[in-house]
C-alpha cells in the first residue's frame, strides 16, 4: 500500500536518500561525537542519550532501526550514552531554534481549523510569525544565517546558524524570547503587553509586517468594533491594500490620533496575528529538534529547508514515497 | 583604545602598591566605615583635602578592599555581605561619577573592550545616525524618575545612551528596554544601572575566590586577617534590621510567629521541609532559626519549636535537647558564641547562600503549591500570576518573583516591586491582614463611604 510507513520504507529512505552532507551542513563535523541524537524506534519508543563516532554510524542505526522520527541534540563535553546521560554530563552547546506551530493559534483561528489541522488561510499565520522572526534576527539581532525547515507536519524551525548561538545560555537565550513575546499565557489569558517605545525597530516591525497583515484582511465592521468610523475603516483597509511598502510611518498617518482606539488596535493586531513561539523549544538548552532532512513518522513527510516561506505550504513539501520513487 | 579605568573602581589592577602592615587594620577599618557611611562614599577630591592626603585616601580604599577580600575569603556568608555593599558603593559611584568617559571605561572592563561602543562609533561602523533614523529624541528621559530615587540629584548622564553587545545584557534586553541594532543593544545608562551593578559583583566574586587561594597557600595569612573578619562578622550580622518588634510594626502584645500566614514562602517551605523530614542544612537551620527570633520568638519558645518538629531529639529528654543541641539556638540569641544578636539574612544573601523558595526550588513544584494553596481564589488571576512569576524565575528576577506572590495573596503592591527580606514580607503581610492600626483605618473608611 503506497502511504504505510513501513520499516522497510524508512529504512531505505535513510539507505539512499537522506541526504547526510547536507545534514552536516547545519552541526556541523567538530564535535560530532559528543552531540546527543534521540529518535523514536520500533513500537513508538523514544531513546535519548545516544551517539556516534561518525556519520556512517549514524546511518548505519537510522537504517537498522528504521527510525520513525530523528531528533538531534546538543553537544556536551563527552560523548552521551545510557551510561553517560545528559544530565551526568557537562553541557558545550546547542544550536539557537524557533519552533512555530500552527496549534499555538488555536485561540485565534477563525478559519475553523484546530490542531493539526491547517488551511491557506491560518497557514499565513505560520508564515506571518517566520518573516518577522527571520527579519527581527537579521536586523535587531545582527545575525547573518536563518534557516527555516519544514517540521513535517504542522509548523516550522528556525535555526539560527551564527555560531556564537550556539554558547548562548538559558539566560541569552531567553532574553532574545523575551524580546520577542508581547502575549504572555497564550494559551489561557492571552494578555497583550504594550508595543515599547525604547525598542524603534522591533516597534517598527510590528506596525509594518503585522498590523499590515491585520489590517488588510479585516473587514471595515471589525475596525469599526474597536472604534474606528466606517468610512475611515474603509479608508484604512483599502490604503493599506494598495500600499506595496506599508511601513511605521504610514501606519501613524492613517490610523487615528486616539490613544484609546490606537491602543485597541495594537491589541486586536498582536492578539490576532503575533508570532507564537513554543518557547520551550528555544529556552531549553538541552532539546533535542527534529532532524533537518529526516522523515516525520506519522505524516511521511520530509523536513525539508524551505527555501521562500512566503511562498511554502506543507501540501509541497516532499513526501518519503515521492522521494523513493 | 587603551582602557584607563577610573580610581573608585575597585576591580582595577592597582598596580605597584606597598602597604605598611602596621597600616593594616586601619586601612581595613576605613574601607568598613565607608560602607556603613554614605558621607564617605566620595569619588573625587574634596576641595579641604591636599593632594598628599587624597593620594593617601586612594591607597587606604585599595589596600582596605584588599584586606576585606583577604579576610572574607572562606567565608561564604561574609563574602556575599561584602559583595552586597562594594556592589552599592560601586553603583553609587558609577552613577554619580561626573566622566561619562570613566563611565564607558568601566563597562568596557566589566563587559570586555570590544563588547562597548559609544554611538559615535556605531554610527560610523554601520554609516547611520541612530539618534535620528530612530527619532530618540521623542523618547521621554528618564532622569525625572531617578532623581527622587536611591541617589537623589546626584545621578549624572543616566539618559545618554551606550552601545553594548545584546547578549552581555540579556535582562535589559529581556525587559525590552532597549533599542537593538545589528546585535548591537542602545541602551540608556539608567536601564543599565542595575545590569551593571550585577556584573561587578559578579566579577567580584570572582576575585574573591582568587583571594581564598592566597589565604589557602598561606595559613599565617588567616590568622592575620582574623581580626578583620570577627569584625566584618560583627558589622554583617547587626547591620540589618537590628530593634526590636515595635520597629516592625507590630502591635504590642501580638505574636507573629504564631500566624504562619505571614510567613514569607520561604521560611514557610523551610517549616514543612522541617516537619516532613525532621532536619534542615545547617544554613537553612541558622535562617528559620533567626527569623523566628526576629518574629518574636523567645529562645525557650524556639527550644520547643525544635525539640518538637527535629529527629535529633530521638531518645532525648527536653532538657537533655536544650543542653546538647540547644547550642545554636542560644548561638543565634547571642547567648553562646560571640555574644552577638544576629539577625536574619536578607533575601540577597538567601539567594546567593541559604534558602530562597524562587532561587532554589524547581519551577513546576512551585506552580503547583502556588495552585494548591490558594485554590480558592479566582484559577485565572492565578495562572496569570503563575504565568508572570515563572517568567521573573526564568529572568532570575527572585525578589521581583516574591513580591509578585506578595501582590497575589494581599492585593498590595510591595515597595520597589521587590522583597528585600523575608521579615520585611511578614510585616508588611501582617500589616495587610492584622495590623489594627490598618483595620481602624480600613474601618473608619468604611464608615465614610457609608456615610
Amino acid at each position: 500500500m503506497k502511504n504505510e510507513l513501513t520499516p522497510e520504507l524508512l529504512a531505505e529512505y535513510y539507505e539512499k536518500k537522506f541526504p547526510m552532507d547536507y545534514f552536516m551542513s547545519f552541526i556541523g563535523l567538530s564535535n560530532f561525537s559528543n552531540r546527543e541524537f534521540g529518535f523514536v524506534v520500533g513500537k513508538d519508543a523514544f531513546v535519548r542519550n545516544i551517539s556516534f563516532q561518525n556519520t556512517d554510524h549514524l546511518r548505519e542505526y537510522m537504517i537498522n532501526n528504521a527510525v520513525k522520527h530523528a531528533y538531534v541534540g546538543a553537544i556536551y563535553d563527552t560523548p552521551p550514552s545510557r551510561e553517560s546521560p545528559i544530565q551526568k554530563i557537562k553541557w558545550k552547546g546547542r544550536e539557537f531554534i524557533f519552533d512555530i506551530d500552527i496549534d499555538e493559534y488555536d485561540l485565534v483561528r477563525t478559519c475553523g481549523c484546530k490542531g493539526d489541522q491547517y488551511c491557506k488561510e491560518c497557514w499565513s499565520l505560520v508564515q506571518d510569525a517566520a518573516i518577522f522572526i527571520d527579519e527581527t534576527m537579521r536586523v535587531d539581532f545582527g545575525f547573518k544565517d536563518v534557516i527555516w525547515i519544514f517540521s513535517g507536519r504542522r509548523g516550522v524551525h528556525g535555526w539560527v546558524m551564527d555560531k556564537i548561538t550556539q554558547d548562548f545560555d538559558q539566560a541569552q537565550r531567553v532574553a532574545i524570547l523575551n524580546y520577542l513575546t508581547f502575549i504572555h499565557d497564550e494559551k489561557r489569558t492571552q494578555s497583550i503587553e504594550e508595543i515599547p517605545n525604547e525598542a524603534k525597530p522591533l516597534r517598527n516591525r510590528i506596525y509594518s509586517l503585522v498590523a499590515k497583515s491585520f489590517l488588510e484582511k479585516s473587514t471595515p465592521e471589525q475596525l469599526k468594533e474597536l472604534g474606528i468610523s466606517l468610512n475611515k475603516a474603509k479608508e484604512i483597509i483599502q490604503s493599506v491594500q494598495l500600499s506595496e511598502e506599508f511601513d511605521h510611518n504610514q501606519y501613524n498617518i492613517i490610523i487615528p490620533n486616539d490613544t484609546l482606539v490606537r491602543r485597541k488596535l495594537s491589541n486586536e493586531f498582536v492578539l490576532r496575528r503575533y508570532p507564537r513561539i513554543d518557547r520551550k523549544v528555544t529556552m531549553d538548552t538541552r532539546r533535542v529538534s527534529r532532524m533537518p532532512y529526516s522523515v516525520h513518522g506519522k505524516t511521511g513527510q520530509i523536513a525539508i529547508v524551505i527555501k521562500d516561506i512566503r511562498n511554502f505550504y506543507p501540501d509541497s513539501a516532499p513526501t518519503i514515497w515521492e522521494s523513493l520513487m | 583604545m587603551s582602557v584607563v579605568l577610573p580610581d573608585w573602581y575597585i576591580l582595577k589592577d592597582p598596580g605597584d602598591i606597598t602597604i605598611d602592615v602596621n597600616s593594616w587594620y586601619k586601612f581595613a577599618d576605613t574601607r568598613l566605615e565607608r560602607f556603613l557611611s554614605e558621607d564617605l562614599w566620595i569619588i573625587q577630591k574634596p576641595t579641604w583635602m591636599s593632594n598628599e592626603e587624597w593620594i593617601e585616601t586612594k591607597v587606604q580604599e585599595i589596600g582596605g578592599h584588599f584586606l576585606l577580600r583577604l579576610a572574607v575569603a572562606k567565608d561564604p556568608r561574609l563574602t556575599s555581605w561584602l559583595v552586597e555593599v562594594e556592589g552599592d558603593l560601586f553603583e553609587f559611584r558609577f552613577v554619580s561619577s561626573i566622566n561619562f568617559d570613566e563611565k564607558i571605561q568601566v563597562l568596557m572592563d566589566l563587559y570586555g573592550e570590544d563588547s562597548v561602543k559609544t554611538i559615535d562609533k556605531i554610527d560610523e561602523i554601520f554609516g547611520v545616525d541612530i539618534y535620528k533614523e530612530f527619532n530618540l529624541a521623542d523618547v521621554p528621559p528618564r532622569k525625572k524618575s531617578y532623581s527622587s530615587g536611591k541617589f537623589g540629584g546626584k545621578v549624572k548622564d543616566l539618559d545618554k545612551r551606550i552601545a553594548i553587545k545584546f547578549f552581555k545584557i540579556p535582562s535589559v534586553v529581556s525587559a525590552k528596554k532597549v533599542l537593538l541594532y545589528q546585535g548591537w543593544a542602545i541602551v540608556r545608562l539608567a536601564d543599565i544601572r542595575l545590569a551593571v551593578k550585577r556584573e561587578f559583583e559578579k566579577d567580584l566574586k570572582e576575585v574573591i575566590e582568587k583571594s581564598k587561594m592566597i589565604v589557602d597557600k598561606d595559613s599565617s595569612l588567616e590568622v592575620t586577617v582574623k581580626p578583620i573578619k570577627d569584625k566584618i562578622d560583627e558589622i554583617a550580622r547587626s547591620a540589618r534590621l537590628s530593634g526590636d518588634l515595635s520597629r516592625l510594626g507590630i502591635d504590642a502584645g501580638e505574636e507573629i510567629f504564631t500566624k504562619p500566614e505571614t510567613f514569607p514562602p520561604c521560611i514557610r517551605d523551610l517549616i514543612s521541609v522541617l516537619q516532613a523530614k525532621g532536619h534542615l542544612s545547617h544554613v537553612e537551620n541558622w535562617q528559620l532559626g533567626t527569623y523566628l527570633k526576629r518574629v518574636g520568638m523567645s529562645i525557650e519558645e524556639q527550644y520547643a519549636f525544635w525539640y518538637r518538629n527535629s529527629v535529633d531529639n530521638v531518645g532525648m529528654s527536653f532538657d537533655e535537647f536544650v543542653n546538647r543541641v540547644g547550642y545554636q539556638i542560644r548561638h543565634i540569641y547571642g547567648k553562646a558564641g560571640g555574644g552577638i544578636d544576629y539577625s536574619p539574612p536578607s533575601c540577597k544573601t538567601c539567594i546567593d547562600g541559604y534558602f530562597c523558595y524562587w532561587a532554589h526550588k524547581k519551577l513546576e513544584d512551585l506552580s503547583e503549591d502556588i495552585r494548591v494553596g490558594l485554590a480558592d481564589r479566582n484559577t485565572d488571576v492565578v495562572e496569570k500570576a503563575i504565568e508572570d512569576i515563572s517568567r521573573l524565575i526564568i529572568n532570575q528576577r527572585f525578589q521581583t518573583a516574591c513580591a509578585r506572590y506578595f501582590n497575589l495573596l494581599t492585593g498590595w503592591r510591595m515597595g520597589g516591586n521587590r522583597v528585600n527580606h523575608m521579615v520585611n514580607y511578614s510585616r508588611q503581610v501582617y500589616k495587610r491582614f492584622h495590623s489594627k492600626k490598618q483595620k481602624d483605618g480600613e474601618k473608619k473608611k468604611e464608615e465614610t463611604e457609608e456615610g
